[in-house]
């Protein structure tokens, strides 16, 4: 047990003088879940504002009352001169879309020909070119029910007295937002614990696949040479692996929790659900290391496992939704589980759902622990 | 001469290492695979449940599908809906009441419930929902002026109202900046091709650091200087090298990913201005990182993690259309957004070389920022 526990300590000690398991333990998983957080808006207020040039060709109380409705959106309309110029600032990128109310609009309501708002939109902005085109919309659905009103009851009463009507009058469907009322996962916890568990995987391998290095370097063999059982020399690797994922992950969870405000959920349960995950990535890591040569091999081979697990466990994007193939795939790595044990506890969920993803963790833990036990003696065979 | 047989020997050293044809080409095209099967094209997905079966439920639900850059998916239950949303599955929520239709149809209100992750998508998803509601409630609006200005029922005035024959006095028309028609959707995998390979390009090329690394550790990078060749001629070639490998790389991955999924690449001169300028910048990063940083076990996390966040910020995971409008000037400080924003003029727009000529030239003042520093540094632990 001593030989052991001075292995790991000598491991440690290694691994915080090149700085390198600092770098893939901490400060990547950190440095990308903030990156990736604040793209999606996870640490900004409010989201986005889009610039919508409108080209007022109408000059009429129509258009007024366009630029009045658009009030609630999420826009902000800017006044163009012509076309041209609104065209040319949606292509170049100033505008995010432009909407172009046609001469004579205001026209068409009092029953004069019928007239067409373009919207001009870039396809590179889907989100932008939705907003004008939602706008548009909005209003031309005002339009149509004037003209409806109008036309049902004859000439008899004037549009524009319906036009004041119809504005008092609410559409009968209303659109209720819950959205706040919500506890969910959001997209920073989410990043912040897609990327510790990416990183975990890479973070494991200091340990396990030492052994090695260990043996480029000549040292396995002084190892086995002193008094030390083989056992402990394997233990000692494994529990580099477990100490330096742990601390890893315990750290990344405290760190996210209180400097970026991520919501992890009940702590006995995110406890559990990091043990388990910790041990299934160095059961993972230990299984690929005993298949591996050499060192040169192990680490490439290490890192296309972890990065394909990552993407396909969704650490960068969730997948379990895609259907067919690649939800099945999802579902093989050991990321997807503990990322959906996270979700059902940070979503209040009771602390019971973790107990399939633990359980799955773990059978991946030792199957993977298992098989490498039975192959690793290969690894140190002198 | 001298130059070229360095570029040769780091590409045979490059090429000879298997595990390089799965980080180089493999990867990459795994990824747009797995992208555009599970985001394909459209900007955002609404997921709905629908209690009832009623005819203005559904026309509801189709008028939220034909918003351009919105998908509709269809739940059974109110529970998966928000597990869906919650996990970011869809982008929003929307559920109609079993009593939707007869509630209209009485002339009564009803109210929907609509719910999102609070993240940048969910308002402009709300706009949208907000005009295909106005757009149904433009009928019974109607009716209900009807309604009031002559006392009748709201059965027989949504009757008069329906009847009404006149086409819509004011129509909507969607158009791209150059006049052209509103492209309804690109490929599945269109979207996902360019911002992948410049991810994987730039990534691989700072991995490069640790070759560089090796280069030095293996005593090669001695051996070089003791042969009658210059300090300068050694840098070009072990910069060209790395370009090279670099360029061959992006053009395996337009290649087959045009071969495979039908990837369409625009013009071929914009294309092929943004790869060379782009590799390039990438290469003086890698190579800079590479006489900063000492160890390999040093360098290739740094690699990963300025690869990574640079393509983060910079529109390689998720498109810059979606940040935040103050985040989409900060992306900018990465040379991705550059290149995204080319590309995307490129490929969406039809553009070509001169209308990407402003990126491009950005690009090119990073590749000579970097590519100087780099070998001033270079020249520095090569020789000393």
């Amino acid at each position: 047990m001593r030989a052991t526990l001075l292995i790991t300590a000598k491991d440690l000690r290694q691994r915080l003088r090149d700085r390198s398991a600092f770098l893939v333990a901490f400060v990547a998983p950190l440095a990308l879940a903030f990156a990736i957080s604040v793209t999606v808006g996870g640490f900004s207020e409010g989201g986005a504002t889009y610039h919508i040039g409108v080209v007022n060709l109408d000059r009429g109380q129509a258009a007024t009352a366009f630029f009045s409705a658009a009030k609630q959106a999420p826009v902000r309309l800017k006044n163009e001169k012509s076309e041209t110029t609104a065209r040319k600032r949606v292509k170049d990128g100033k505008l995010d879309a432009a909407i172009v109310l046609p001469r004579g609009l205001s026209a068409t309501f009092l029953g004069g020909p019928s007239v067409r708002i373009d919207v001009i939109g870039d396809p590179n902005n889907q989100v932008g070119t939705l907003v004008a085109r939602a706008l548009s919309d909005s209003y031309a659905s005002y339009a149509r029910t004037i003209q409806l009103a109008s036309q049902a009851l004859g000439n008899a009463t004037k549009p524009l007295e319906i036009a004041q009507k119809s504005g008092s009058l609410q559409s009968p469907v209303t659109v209720s937002d819950t959205s706040t009322t919500r506890k969910n996962l959001e997209p920073k916890t989410y990043y912040a614990a897609g990327m510790a568990v990416f990183f975990l995987f890479f973070a494991v391998q200091f340990g396990i696949s030492s052994l090695l290095d260990e043996r480029r370097d000549g040292t396995l063999a002084r190892l086995l040479a002193a008094p030390i059982p083989r056992r402990s020399i394997i233990g000692a690797k494994a529990l580099t692996s477990l100490v330096i994922g742990l601390t890893s992950m315990v750290v990344l969870a405290l760190t996210t929790r209180y400097a970026l405000g991520a919501h992890w959920g009940n702590p006995v349960g995110i406890g559990v659900l990091i043990v388990c995950a910790v041990l299934a990535a160095t059961g993972v890591t230990a299984f690929v290391t005993t298949l591996a040569k050499t060192q040169e091999q192990a680490n490439s081979w290490l890192s296309m496992v972890s990065i394909i697990l990552g993407m396909l466990g969704g650490s960068f994007f969730p997948l379990a939704q895609a259907g067919g193939v690649v939800s099945f795939l999802s579902k093989m790595t050991p990321h997807a589980w503990f990322l959906s044990g996270l979700q059902d506890l940070s979503s209040g969920e009771a602390l019971s759902s973790i107990v399939e993803p633990s359980i799955v963790l773990l059978a991946i833990a030792a199957v993977c622990g298992g098989v490498s036990l039975l192959r690793v003696r290969k690894l140190i065979e002198p | 001469m001298r130059v070229l047989a360095i570029v040769k020997t780091e590409l045979t050293r490059t090429f000879r290492w298997r595990a390089n044809i799965f980080f180089l080409l493999i990867m990459p095209m795994g990824l747009i695979l797995l992208l555009g099967v599970a985001f394909g094209s459209s900007a955002s997905r609404i997921g709905v449940v629908e209690k009832g079966k009623g005819q203005l439920a559904r026309q509801l639900v189709t008028a939220l599908g034909d918003q351009p850059g919105l998908d509709t998916k269809s739940y059974d239950s109110l529970g998966s809906l928000e597990k869906a949303v919650e996990r970011g599955y869809v982008s929003a929520g929307l559920v109609l009441g079993a009593d939707y239709d007869q509630r209209l149809q009485a002339g009564k209100a009803v109210t929907v419930r609509y719910f999102a992750r609070p993240d940048s998508l969910a308002p402009q998803i709300r706009v949208a929902l907000e005009s295909a509601v106005a757009a149904q409630g433009s009928t019974l609006v109607a009716a209900r002026i009807v309604r009031g200005e002559q006392g009748a029922s709201f059965e027989s005035a949504l009757q008069r109202v329906s009847a009404v024959k006149a086409d819509p006095s004011v129509g909507v028309n969607l158009m791209t900046a150059g006049g052209g028609k509103y492209p309804t959707a690109g490929g599945q995998f269109q979207q996902s091709a360019s911002t992948q390979l410049l991810l994987f390009v730039f990534l691989s090329a700072l991995n490069g650091a640790v070759w560089l690394i090796e280069t030095r550790r293996l005593g090669i990078a001695r051996r070089m200087l003791s042969t009658p060749s210059s300090s300068r001629e050694i840098m070009l070639g072990i910069v060209l090298g790395r370009w090279v490998i670099t360029l061959l790389q992006a053009t395996m991955i337009v290649f087959f990913s045009w071969l495979i999924f039908s990837v369409h690449w625009g013009d071929p001169f914009g294309t092929g201005a943004i790869i060379l300028v782009f590799s390039l910048v990438a290469v003086g990063a890698g190579v800079l990182i590479g006489s900063l940083v000492s160890s390999a076990q040093q360098a290739g996390p740094i690699a990963m993690i300025v690869g990574l966040v640079f393509a983060a910020i910079g529109g390689s995971m998720e498109p810059l259309q979606y940040f935040p409008t103050t985040m989409r000037k900060i992306a900018h400080i990465t040379p991705h957004a550059w290149a995204n924003d080319a590309f995307g003029t490129l490929l969406g727009n039809g553009g070509n070389l001169s209308s990407v000529w402003l990126d491009v030239a950005v690009l090119g003042a990073y590749a000579a920022v970097l590519l100087t520093l780099a070998t001033w540094r270079l020249r520095r632990v090569l020789t000393t």
